[in-house]
Order: C-alpha cells, then structure tokens, then sequence
C-alpha cells in the first residue's frame, strides 16, 4: 500500500474500479470537473522493495495531499486515485517529474475531458487484477432535467410503446445439484435511456423528486399497457418495474380487473426500496393492494447491509431484491443476511462467480447477472 | 369504450350476472381488488363493471351461477357490513334491474390521483416563486440547543419551503388556498438551492443554514456556482440535509457528496420520514452526521423498541416536529439536545417578547 493507513488524508475509501468508472461518469453527467491521479505504484522497477524510489513518490505526494478537499481512493491491490477540484498544477508536475523515469506509475486526467481515456485506464486495471470490468459509458456532460420537461414528456408519453422499450433478464434459479433453470423474466426500465429520446442531453441524477414523477407516469404507463397485453406473462412469470403510487392508482384497478386467475401470481410488481422508505404508509397501503389481487410484490435495490433493517418494509414484499453483493467481503455477505429471509431474496447483478458460489452456500436460490448467466 | 354490461344487455346472449352493493364506507382499493380477485378465480374469463356504488360480476355459460353464488358467499364472509347485499340476474331477461350499473360512470380516479396537482400547475407556481423573493416563501426554522435548565440557543435554521405560499401559488393566488401537497414543495429543492446564498446573507455572522440537497446535486455544477456565490467561509456555514430515500437511492453519489461535505467543511443531516425507517437511519448515518427525525416518530419508535433512541446516538439528534413541551421532555429525558418544531418557535418568540 503506498499510503499506511495512519498516513495521508482524512478522507479515505476504498473502491473498485467499477466504482470509480461510475463515480466518474456521474460527475461528468452532473456537470461537475474534477482533477484525477491515477497512482500505480506496482509499476515502480522492483516494487515494493525500490525504496528510494517509493520514498521518492512518497515525498512527490506530500504536497498533492495537502490539496484542499483531495480525496483519497484506495483501489484493490495496492493503487490509487486522488480527486479533488481543479487545481494543483505544480504539485501534480512534481509528481510527474519524480516519475519520468517509471513510465505507467502517475497519471493525470481531468473530468470530463479526458473522462474516456480514465475509463479506459480503470478498464486496464480491473482486467490485470481479474476485478468486474467497468461497463459505464461516456458521454458529454449533461444538464440536470426541468419541470418543463416533464410537462413535455407527460404530453407524449402516452403515445410511446414502454412496454417496448423495457429490457428483459432472466431470473434464475439453481437446483442442490447445480441444474440451472429459468425461474421468472425482470423486465426494466431504463429511465434516463427514455429521457435520452424523449429529451436528450438531460439527466435525472440531481433532481430525484423529478426522478420519481416521471417514474410514476412511466409506470402507470406500462401497467396500462400491461392491462391490455397481459399474455406478456403467458410464458412464465415476469417482474415489472413500479412503484406504490401506480399500485393506488386507476390503472392498477383497471389492470386487476382485466388479469385472468390463470395469470395471477405471474405478473409480479417490483417497488425499489428508496421508494418505500420514502412513504411507508404509501407502500404497506400498496403491499396490501397487490396482495389482495394476488400481484406479488418485489422490493428491490436492497443493500445487503440494510437487510436487518427493513423487517417493516419486507413484511409486505414477497420478494426482496439484493444488489451491490460484491461490495462486501464474503464473510460479512453471508452474515448479513437474516436466515429467516433467505427463502425471500433474489441476488441482482451478480458478477462473480464467487460471489454466486457464497450466496448458493447460504440458501439463496435465485440470481440475476452475468454469473448467474455464465454458470 | 362500451359498458361492459351495456355490451352484455345488448348482444342479447345469456349472460349471468352477480351484482354486489357496496356502499361508501365497505369501498376501498383492498375490497375492489379481493371482489376482482374473487370473481377471476371462480369466473377466468368473467366481465367486470365496477360504479360508485357496486359492482357487477357477469359471464356466460351453466356454471356461472353456482360459481356467482360462491363469489357471493365468500364476500360475504369478507364483507359483514350491514347494507352489503348480493343479488344474481339472468341476462336479458333481467336487463331492467341491471340498468342502473349499465347507466353507471365508470369508477372514479382515486383520492390520491386527485390529490396530485397538474403538471401545469406545479409549473405555474415554479414561475411564481422563482420570480419571488425567496424571503417570501423560504421559512427558517430554527433548530435550538436546549438542555435541562438552560436557555434555549439557536444553533442553525432549516431552510424549508412555505407549504402555504407554495399552495397560494399552485392555485392561482387565490386567497384561502390549501397548502401545497408534499410533492409540490419537493419540486422547489433547486430553486432553495438557487436562493441559498441570499439567505445565508441575511443571517447573523456565523449563523448556520440547513438546506435540503439530493446527493447528485452536491456533485453537480449546481452545488460548484453554490460555492462560487458563497466562498468556502460560507459553504462551512452551510448544513446538507439529505432525506434517506436519496441516501438509498443513489449510495454512491451519497458516499461522493459525503466526501465533498467534509472537503467543504459541512456537517450533513441525514434525514429519516417515518418511525419504520429509524433502524434504517441508524445503518447508513456515520459516526459525523446529524440525523432527523420527528418527534411522534421518535416517540412511536421508543415505545415500540425501548432504547432505540438512545442507540441512534441521541446527541446527534435533531428532533423536529416538537408541538408541545412534552415532546420536548421525552427528547431531553433521552439525551436529545437539538430541538425543531412550531413549540420551539413559541419559546423563542416567548423570550424575544420578554
């Protein structure tokens, strides 16, 4: 590690290079600039024993740390990324300097110039070290959606086919001797993808009250439209992105009355977590609604961490939906999870297949992602 | 569309008809879905109207009226209301009784669709407030330091959006306008954000703002003119506050704007809407932020899991909502030292006049 831990800033992550190409990303999109070090002091002749050298490094540093608002992000196997606001010219030429001789050790990029070479760079490190390969893309920044276009998209939404536009994942689950199948289909909605075409060059990050209005519209939408296709479910079950509100309203009484008892059961709703804490009322209120129709309701976007946390908010979801498994170290991944929910938990975006191998150890029995995919 | 009974009564076909009067109070969505829920399961392919005031379950074929009867019988068992009552037709020969449901408007939107306001609306009153000072329609609430015995010291003012204002101007302004639904102020989170530096401007030197804040926004360009407008003196002087959802919704933008928080030197409230979420509240808060919550949350909690006041740390409590001096006593009985609410404006108000 090139700083101990009793050494550097007061503000330190740790963070993997997935992350950190999304953390990038989200600062372009918001509009921000921000100065980056890559440090990959591996690349250093005879690392770690070079002590002239790393002692040299070392002291290049001393005076980027002391940037105000630097903060420092401790990648896996031993590099580095400093961020802070502009700045900092000349101790970032002193780094430079002190390097000449390592090629490959520092770099520079500014965000969100050279956000696509930093990506790139984060892509080389995560495929070196066999860690989840970046998957975010770059683009110019953008600036934060308007009420005005919200009332514009609430003019044409209804002319748009969402259900179209929805992508589809399998949801899988694992017999005891390792037989695959298809358990249910996640439909989902990518909201800032509709908002890229309906309004380009907006993003939804900073507003998240406009986030959810525009969500709610979206998912009233796709259960109208649901209503009037349901043989959508025909095929197996299916999980479709909603939200309380959408459950209360006249859509979810239409689209009750229209589903056959064949299909009930089939069509499950999925409620992100943010949005029933958000309004619990809202959510126990909607939770019984669904249930009484016998629309079984998922609730997803659960940290594992907070699983403990949620016992009001789970009572009313079938399903709970686990993500950001690969965030936490395995022990505490087995741990967080209450054995009384594991029968109830579904594990998103599971890279890993060491992560999938934990989860199947514990009782989980039904995954989403590229593991999943792969096993 | 034509009525679904309409259709029935027209086609001349014979239909079987259970129609079941629900009056005002047995109506909700639960009792909606479990009649819909009850008619798919014993009829599949059954027609549905629903009105106001009952509801019509009608198919064709022998078995419709014993399985009507079943759906009858079971909502019988669900519904006890007295004025509850089932009655079974044969279509057409009983078309005249079945008039009323095939005259009936469809089922009205729901309270909470009408509760929303228009989108129009909302921007109407954007356009209102944006072209007013934000004096007028910023409320500061003050957050008071108080401990057993001691005078009460304003330690900060919560920036929050005038609900009445904000109502005056979604209606139109007209006079005697109910206040703006929650959604409606939530809108107004940028144009705080916007008025931020002239508030802080009106505050006594080193007075404390807490100003409402997606974490996004704390990375955007948005936070950065913030900056600009306040220097990094003023930026310390200002408190984030970030409602839990945001904090879930978006944890890495929160842990980068955490970051950013204390690069700026600002202490951020993390802030919880409902009693259920206060354990939730105690997973994601560091050690260094404040959180926020009400006191008949804090005091529902208590009861229902003693202690779990205490274990949110209650030294970093922000208590709001204090309507009387004995939410003021629980929070201090537990340690609570900061303090919010219409109570606390009373006291202040109570010691200016003296």
């Amino acid at each position: 590690m090139l700083l101990s831990h009793s050494f550097g800033p007061a503000l330190r992550h740790p963070m993997t290079p997935a992350e950190a190409a999304r953390l990038f990303a989200s600062v372009a999109e918001n509009g921000a600039a921000r100065r980056v070090l890559l440090l990959r002091p591996a690349r250093l002749p005879g690392w770690p024993a070079a002590e002239d050298q790393v002692a040299r490094l070392r002291s290049a540093l001393d005076p980027v740390l002391a940037l105000p608002g630097l903060v420092w992000n401790d990648l896996p196997d031993g590099e580095a990324l400093a961020i802070w606001r502009r700045g900092g010219e000349a101790e970032v030429s002193a780094v430079e300097a002190a390097m000449a001789g390592s090629p490959g050790v520092a770099a520079v990029f500014d965000v969100p110039e050279d956000l696509s070479s930093l990506q790139l760079a984060l892509a080389v490190i995560a495929a070196e070290h066999g860690h989840a390969p970046p998957s975010v893309a770059s683009g110019p920044p953008a600036t934060p959606i308007t009420l005005e276009d919200v009332v514009s998209i609430e003019r044409v939404i209804g002319q748009v086919e969402l259900l179209d536009r929805l992508t589809s994942m399998a949801v899988w689950s694992f017999g005891e001797g390792g037989e695959k199948t298809r358990a249910m289909q996640s439909l989902g909605l990518d909201l800032q993808g509709l908002l890229d075409v309906l309004v380009p060059g907006r993003t939804l990050a900073p507003e998240p009250r406009l986030r959810a209005r525009l969500a709610r519209v979206a998912h009233r939408r796709i259960l109208g439209q649901l209503a009037a296709s349901h043989e959508r479910a025909s095929g197996g079950t299916i999980t479709v992105p909603s939200g309380s509100e959408t459950v209360l309203s006249p859509e979810f009484a239409r689209f009750d009355a229209s589903l056959p008892a064949r299909l009930r059961g089939r069509i499950m709703l999925e409620i992100p977590l943010s949005e029933a804490v958000g309004c619990v009322e809202g959510f126990t209120e909607a939770a019984r609604v669904a249930a009484a129709a016998e629309v079984p309701v998922c609730l997803s976007r659960i940290r594992p961490a907070h699983l403990a946390a949620i016992e009001p908010l789970a009572a009313g979801a079938t399903w709970l939906r686990l993500c950001g498994c690969e965030t936490m170290d395995p022990d505490a991944l087995r741990a967080a999870i209450p054995p009384a929910l594991m029968p109830r938990i579904i594990a998103d975006d599971v890279a890993l297949p060491a992560t999938l191998a934990i989860l199947r150890a514990g009782g989980v029995g039904l995954f989403a992602g590229p593991a999943a995919e792969a096993a | 569309m034509q009525h679904p009974v309409r259709r029935a009564i027209e086609s001349g076909a014979e239909h079987w008809a259970v129609a079941v009067a629900l009056p005002p109070p047995a109506r909700s969505p639960a009792v909606l879905s479990a009649f819909r829920r009850l008619a798919s399961r014993v009829l599949p392919e059954a027609g549905l109207a629903a009105t106001a005031e009952a509801m019509v379950l009608f198919g064709r074929g022998d078995a419709v009226p014993a399985a009507a009867d079943r759906v009858a019988a079971r909502l019988g068992e669900l519904l006890p209301e007295p004025g509850t009552r089932f009655s079974r037709h044969l279509l057409p020969r009983d078309a005249a009784a079945l008039a009323a449901y095939a005259r009936a408007e469809p089922v009205p939107p729901t309270p909470i669709e009408e509760k929303r306001p228009p989108t129009d609306s909302l921007l109407a009153m954007r356009r209102v407030l944006a072209a007013a000072p934000a004096e007028l329609w910023v409320r500061r609430l003050p957050i008071v330091s108080l401990r057993p015995g001691g005078k009460a010291r304003v330690v900060a003012r919560r920036l929050c959006p005038d609900a009445s204002i904000a109502g005056r101007a979604l209606a139109g302004g007209g006079a005697g306008a109910p206040d703006a639904p929650a959604e409606a102020v939530g809108l107004l989170g940028s144009l705080l954000l916007a008025a931020a530096p002239s508030l802080l401007a009106r505050e006594p030197p080193g007075g404390r703002l807490v100003l409402p804040l997606a974490p996004a926004s704390a990375l955007g360009g948005a936070h950065d003119a913030l900056e600009g407008s306040c220097g990094r003196a003023g930026m310390a002087r200002l408190m984030p506050e970030v409602a839990l959802e945001d904090a879930i919704a978006a944890p890495r933008a929160f842990a980068s704007a955490r970051a950013r928080f204390a690069a700026d030197g600002q202490r951020p409230v993390l802030a919880s809407a409902s009693s259920a979420t206060l354990p939730m509240l105690r997973a994601i808060a560091a050690a260094e932020d404040l959180v926020a919550i009400t006191a008949p949350d804090a005091i529902e909690r208590e009861a229902a899991e003693p202690g779990a006041i205490g274990r949110l740390g209650a030294q970093r409590i922000v208590l709001g909502g204090c309507r009387s001096e004995a939410d003021i006593g629980f929070g201090l009985a537990l340690g609570v030292g900061l303090f919010e609410g219409p109570v606390v404006e009373m006291l202040l108000a109570a010691r200016e006049a003296a």
